[in-house]
C-alpha cells in the first residue's frame, strides 16, 4: 500500500489514476491524502508517513526538497486558472474584468497556497484591483462556495471547472492574460515503499498517465 | 394591615394523599394544626399559600376570595396577602439581614430607601437590629428563624402561615424561641395557622387546636380540652395518656373494647360508645391485691420498663393494658421486671369518660 | 502515622499528575519553542492586531447575545413543562457534538444567499450574511451558546426552588424572583457558563471559516490567522498561537477572580 500526498486540485484525476494503477499492479493499493500543497509540505516536514508527493506549484515542491522530504521531482502536468460562477450567474460575470466590479462577490485561495498566489498574479497582470470576500484554505473550498451560490465568482483551475461539470459555469481566461502553474511529483525520501512509490511516479509520467491527465483538462509537462 | 377572618374548605387529591379539611381562624387567633407526619398538614398550608392547587374547595380571607375551584378563581401566591415561615429560614444568602427583611416591602412597590427604613423598624421591634448588616450564613439557627419571621411580618401579610417553624432547632433554642414566637403571634393582628408535630408547640402557642390525621380533622378545640380528652390514640400518645374505647352501661360501668371494665366517678345518663382517658401517673401498682377504696382493681403482667425523666414508665398487659408512671423506689420495692405479675389500681376520680363527638366546625 | 491532614491516596495523585502533564505539555512546548525575539515585530503587524481585535470583539458580542437569549432559554427548559421539551433539550445540545465545519455548512444552508431563510432575505433586500463580521458573530454564537445554556439549565434544575417560593410568598412576581433571587444565587454557575461560552467563541474555527469565510480585517479571526500562517510561516503561527493563549488566559483569570471574590456562602 502506498500513501500519496497530492494537491487538492489533483483530487479527481489522481483518484482515477490510483484506480488505474491498482488495476495494472494487482496487490498494490493507493491511498490518498488531498490538501493544500503548502499544508502537505509542512506535514511532510513533520514526518507524515507519505510515499509520494505531488504539489500544485514548483515553490511548494522546493519547500519539501529544501526540508529534505523529497530528493528529486519531475513536472508531470500544468494547469491554468479559470473563473467559475454558479450556473445561474447571479453576479452577471462574463469576463475577468467583471471581478473588479463593485458588488461582485469573489472568492480566491489564500495567498500562501499556489492557486491563491496564482490568482494574485492574475489580477496584477491584468491590472485589476479585486477585493475578495474570502480567501479560502484550498481550491476545493473556493469551488464549494461557488457551487453553493454564496459567491458570484471564484478563481480556480480549469481542471476544477471540468470536474464540477454542471454544478458550475466556467469562464475561460485568455491564454495571454492567464497564469499557469506546474505540478511536480516526487518520491518521499523517508518512504518505506521506495519501489512501489517509484512505480507510481513512473505511471503518472507515462503516456497512459498523461492521457488521463489530459482528459481531465491538465496541460502537458 | 386590615384583613378578615380565614374561612377555608380545603380538598386536595394528589397521588396517595387525600386531604379534606375545613379551617377557620378569626383575626388575632392562632390555629395550630397538629398531627402525625404525612397527615397532610403541610399540604393544607401550601394550599392556603397558593403553592399547591386545590382539587375542590374555597379559600376566603375576609371579603377576599383567594381560591374558588368551582368559580374558577385562583389568586397566585405572589398576589396573596399571605406570609409563610418555613422550617428552613430560607433567607436569601446574597442579601444582608436588613435587605432580606426589606425584600417583601420592596417587592410590593416601595423603593429601596423606603423598604430599608421599614426593615430597620421591624428589626428594632423584634430586637434584632444588631444583626442588620450581617449575612445569613453568619447567623445561628435561632437567629435565622427569627429573621425569617421578621421578613414575613414586614411584608404586611393578612394571614400568617408557619410550617413547623421550630422543628429544625435544638431543644434549648426551641424552648426560647417558642416563648418569643408566642409573644409575636399575640401582637400580630391577623389570623395565624401553625403546623407542628410537637405537642409542646401546640399547647403553648394554640388558641385553638385542630388535630389532623390521614387528611381529615379528627378533633378540634381549645388545647387544654384536647389534651385532657383526646379522641385519637395519636393525641393520647402525644400528651402521654392512656386511652380506651368502650361502651357505657346504664349503671356507669364502661365495658372496654379491649377487655376489662372501668368505673368512673359521678353519674351520667349518657350511655353508648365512650372514650376513657387515664393519666399514667394516676395508676398505682401493688404486689398483692390492694385494700381500701379504689374501685378499679385488676391484675396484669409487666411487659416493659423505661426511664422517662425522673420517673419510670411501666407497660403492663392485662384487661385493660395500661401504662403506669411510678417512682424508681417503687420499682425497687416491687421488684418490677418483665414477666412479673402485678396488681393495678385506679381511683374512679382519675378517669375521664367522654363521648367521641364529631369535631366542631 | 502522620499527624494532622492525611496525604491524598497515591493512586489518585499519580493519575491526577498524569492528567495535568498531558494538558500542560503542549502548552509548555509552545512556550519553549516560541520565537520570542520576533514576537514584538509580529504584534506590531496590522494583520495580527486586526485578527486579535476582531477575535475579541466578536467573542464578546457572541457571548453577550448568547447570554441575553440563552439564559431565558435555559429557564424555559428547566422550569416549563412543554410538549417536546426533551427533544428541544437534545437539539440545543446538538451544536456541542456537531463538528464545527458541519455547523458552518448548516449555517450556510440556512442563512446563506441560497439558504432557507437567507435566500428570502437576499431576494428581498439584496443582502446576505456570509463573509461579514456579523457572520463571524453568528458562527461563534451558534457553537458557543449551547455551553451557556447547558450550564445554566443544569444549575437551575439543581436550584432549591423553595427560595423562589419564599420570594413569591413575599410578593415578588416570577420575573422579579428570577432577577433578585435565582440569578444572584446562581451567579457562580452563571459566570462559569459565560466564561465557557466566551472561551469557545474565542477559539472557534471550523464554522467561522466555512460560514464567514476568511478576509483579513473583516472575518479573519486569530484561530483562522494561525491556521493559515501554518501554511507558509510556521514560526509566525507559533507566535500567533502564543498571543491567543496569553489573551485567553488573561481573560479567564480576570473573570474567575472577580466572581470568586463574591463567594456567597462564606
Amino acid at each position: 500500500m502506498i500513501t500519496v500526498y497530492a494537491a487538492s486540485s489533483l483530487k479527481d484525476v489522481f483518484t482515477l489514476l490510483g484506480k488505474e494503477f491498482s488495476a495494472a499492479h494487482p496487490g498494490t493499493t493507493v491511498v490518498f491524502s488531498f490538501g493544500s500543497s503548502s499544508t502537505l509540505a509542512q506535514q511532510l516536514t513533520q514526518g507524515a508517513p507519505a510515499d509520494v508527493f505531488a504539489s500544485a506549484s514548483k515553490t511548494t515542491m522546493q519547500t519539501a526538497v529544501t526540508a529534505g522530504s523529497v530528493t528529486t521531482s519531475r513536472v508531470f502536468a500544468t494547469n491554468v486558472l479559470e473563473i467559475a460562477t454558479p450556473p445561474d450567474d447571479p453576479g452577471h460575470v462574463s469576463a475577468l474584468a467583471d471581478l473588479a466590479r463593485s458588488g461582485v462577490k469573489v472568492a480566491v485561495c489564500q495567498p500562501a497556497v499556489p492557486c491563491g498566489a496564482g490568482a494574485a498574479e492574475l489580477f496584477t497582470k491584468a491590472g485589476l484591483s479585486v477585493t475578495s470576500v474570502s480567501q479560502e484554505a484550498d481550491v476545493k473550498s473556493v469551488l464549494t462556495k461557488v457551487e453553493l451560490g454564496e459567491v458570484d465568482a471564484g478563481v480556480v483551475y480549469v481542471t476544477d471547472v471540468k470536474a464540477a461539470g454542471a454544478k458550475v459555469r466556467g469562464i475561460e481566461i485568455p491564454t495571454a492574460s492567464n497564469v499557469s502553474t506546474s505540478y511536480p511529483i516526487g518520491v518521499v525520501t523517508a518512504s518505506t515503499e521506495q519501489a512501489a512509490a517509484a512505480e507510481f511516479v513512473a505511471f503518472v509520467l507515462s503516456s497512459a498517465g498523461r492521457q488521463t491527465l489530459a482528459a481531465a483538462g491538465f496541460g502537458g509537462p | 394591615m386590615t384583613g378578615g377572618a380565614l374561612a377555608a374548605q380545603l380538598q386536595v387529591e394528589r397521588g396517595s394523599l387525600s386531604l379534606h379539611v375545613d379551617l377557620a381562624a378569626s383575626a388575632g387567633e392562632v390555629v395550630v394544626l397538629l398531627g402525625p407526619n404525612g397527615a397532610g398538614k403541610s399540604t393544607a398550608l401550601r394550599a392556603l399559600a397558593g403553592l399547591t392547587a386545590l382539587t375542590a374547595g374555597r379559600i376566603a380571607l375576609g371579603d377576599q376570595v383567594l381560591d374558588d375551584v368551582e368559580a374558577g378563581v385562583f389568586v397566585p401566591p405572589e398576589r396573596r396577602p399571605v406570609g409563610l415561615v418555613h422550617q428552613d429560614p430560607l433567607l436569601f444568602p446574597h442579601l444582608t439581614v436588613r435587605d432580606n427583611v426589606a425584600f417583601g416591602v420592596r417587592a410590593r412597590g416601595a423603593d429601596r430607601a423606603a423598604s430599608r427604613r421599614v426593615a430597620a423598624e421591624w428589626l428594632e421591634r423584634l430586637r434584632l437590629d444588631h444583626l442588620a448588616a450581617v449575612r445569613p450564613a453568619a447567623l445561628s439557627g435561632g437567629q435565622a428563624q427569627q429573621v425569617a419571621l421578621t421578613r414575613a411580618l414586614a411584608a404586611g401579610p393578612q394571614l400568617l402561615l408557619l410550617d413547623e417553624p421550630l422543628a429544625a432547632l435544638d431543644a434549648s433554642t426551641r424552648a426560647v424561641l417558642r416563648t418569643e414566637l408566642r409573644e409575636h403571634l399575640t401582637t400580630y393582628g391577623g389570623p395565624s395557622v401553625l403546623v407542628t408535630h410537637d405537642p409542646l408547640d401546640a399547647l403553648v402557642l394554640a388558641d385553638r387546636l385542630v388535630v389532623v390525621e390521614a387528611g381529615r380533622v379528627v378533633q378540634a378545640g381549645p388545647p387544654g380540652d384536647v389534651a385532657r380528652r383526646p379522641h385519637t390514640d395519636f393525641v393520647a400518645r402525644l400528651v402521654g395518656l392512656n386511652l380506651y374505647r368502650g361502651t357505657r352501661a346504664p349503671d356507669g360501668a364502661v365495658a372496654l373494647d379491649g377487655g376489662g371494665v372501668l368505673r368512673a366517678a359521678g353519674t351520667s345518663s349518657a350511655t353508648g360508645p365512650v372514650l376513657v382517658a387515664l393519666r399514667p401517673g394516676a395508676v398505682a401498682l401493688h404486689a398483692s391485691h390492694p385494700e381500701g377504696s379504689p374501685r378499679n382493681v385488676w391484675r396484669g403482667t409487666v411487659t416493659g420498663i423505661e426511664l422517662v425523666g425522673d420517673r419510670v414508665r411501666v407497660a403492663i398487659d392485662g384487661a385493660p393494658s395500661v401504662l403506669a408512671d411510678v417512682t424508681a423506689a417503687a420499682v425497687a420495692d416491687l421488684g418490677l421486671q418483665p414477666g412479673l405479675g402485678v396488681w393495678i389500681s385506679v381511683k374512679a376520680n382519675d378517669l375521664e369518660v367522654y363521648r367521641s363527638a364529631p369535631p366542631p366546625p | 502515622m502522620r499527624r494532622g491532614r492525611a496525604l491524598p491516596p497515591w493512586s489518585l495523585t499519580v493519575l491526577a499528575a498524569l492528567a495535568l502533564l498531558f494538558l500542560l505539555l503542549p502548552l509548555l512546548a509552545l512556550l519553549l519553542r516560541a520565537p520570542w525575539a520576533s514576537l514584538p515585530r509580529l504584534l506590531g503587524e496590522p494583520s495580527v492586531r486586526d485578527a486579535l481585535r476582531l477575535s475579541l470583539v466578536t467573542a464578546v458580542i457572541a457571548t453577550s447575545v448568547a447570554t441575553v437569549v440563552g439564559v431565558p432559554l435555559a429557564w424555559v427548559l428547566a422550569r416549563v413543562d412543554f410538549p417536546g421539551r426533551s427533544l428541544a433539550r437534545a437539539l440545543v445540545t446538538l451544536p456541542l457534538v456537531l463538528p464545527p465545519v458541519v455547523g458552518g455548512v448548516a449555517l450556510l444552508l440556512a442563512l446563506g444567499r441560497r439558504g432557507v431563510v437567507g435566500g428570502l432575505i437576499y431576494d428581498w433586500t439584496g443582502w446576505s450574511l456570509p463573509f461579514s463580521t456579523a457572520a463571524v458573530v453568528v458562527a461563534e454564537t451558534f457553537v458557543a451558546m449551547p455551553f451557556l445554556v447547558i450550564t445554566v439549565e443544569g444549575a437551575l434544575r439543581g436550584f432549591d426552588q423553595r427560595y423562589e417560593e419564599a420570594g413569591a410568598m413575599l410578593g415578588a412576581g416570577r420575573l422579579t424572583v428570577l432577577r433578585r433571587v435565582t440569578l444572584p444565587m446562581l451567579a457562580p454557575s452563571l459566570a462559569a457558563g459565560v466564561v465557557l461560552c466566551f472561551a469557545r467563541a474565542l477559539g472557534e474555527f471550523g464554522a467561522t471559516i466555512t460560514f464567514a469565510g476568511n478576509a483579513p480585517g473583516r472575518t479573519q479571526t486569530m484561530p483562522l490567522a494561525v491556521y493559515l500562517a501554518l501554511e507558509d510561516d510556521p514560526q509566525a503561527a507559533i507566535a500567533l498561537s502564543l498571543v491567543l493563549l496569553v489573551v485567553s488566559l488573561a481573560v479567564l483569570l480576570l473573570l474567575r477572580d472577580r466572581w470568586l471574590r463574591r463567594d456567597l456562602l462564606t
